[in-house]
């Protein structure tokens, strides 16, 4: 039997913007709703956490940040020695949609559900790219 | 990260972490970064002192996992206040 390698998703672990919490949440119910995903911690990544820097060398990642500092990517990057499959940043998709910039950093409001659900669609379509890409 | 504006606040400013397991990452990247290290904070030993709290979902804590924050919340004032 062929085990496939599952792509990770690495999301913003910023508390300083509500984007980061948005990475997060549409990050969780993905992976709450499809086997082919799993995430690596960013910063025990970054820490130096050896396992997470092996998955990131040895699977396809795709980053989601929070904003433009784009953290995770630069992370992947930096101590993964490769480039994340695709980087997603919520401010941008925030900015193509039109959503309203989120207010809360701990708590989805009702207006921040359809930024979650947009990230949610760009996440999905970008793992769908990776692996057609495979 | 090489942020260097973000590594010379916390080597400027007093930094308490707050880790949620053991590997402890925030404490450890503040001193990687040559940090002021206040005070850390382990989530798990706030439960354990807690024991009767029992959070929810990573998506929804619930009301144990508000009151676990809460707590968690008046540990750092304490740090900070002891800092003062």
């Amino acid at each position: 039997m062929k085990i496939e390698p599952k792509i990770g998703l690495i999301s913003c672990s910023g508390e300083g913007l509500s984007e980061g919490m948005i990475s997060r949440v549409a990050t969780r119910k993905i992976l709450e709703k499809r086997n082919d995903v799993m995430t690596i911690c960013l910063p025990l990544f970054l820490a130096g956490g050896q396992e997470e820097r092996d998955f990131a060398k040895d699977n396809p990642c795709i980053t989601i940040d929070g904003c433009e500092k784009m953290c995770a990517a630069k992370g992947v990057e930096m101590y993964g020695k490769v480039q994340p499959k695709c980087s997603i940043v919520i401010s941008e998709i925030n900015k193509k949609q039109g959503c309203s910039k989120p207010k809360s950093k701990s708590k989805i409001e009702s207006e921040d559900e359809k930024l979650v659900e947009e990230t949610m669609k760009v996440i999905n379509q970008e793992i769908e790219n990776v692996k057609e890409r495979k | 990260m090489k942020n260097e504006g973000t590594a010379q606040r916390i080597r400027e400013n007093p930094c308490v972490t707050i880790d949620g397991c053991v590997a402890q990452c925030a404490k450890k990247n503040v001193e990687h970064h040559g940090g002021k290290l206040k005070g850390g904070i382990k989530i798990l030993d706030i439960m354990r002192e807690n024991r009767g709290l029992r959070p929810g979902t990573v998506l929804d804590i619930g009301p144990d996992g508000e009151k676990l924050a809460r707590k968690t919340a008046e540990k750092v004032v304490k740090i900070i206040g002891d800092q003062n």
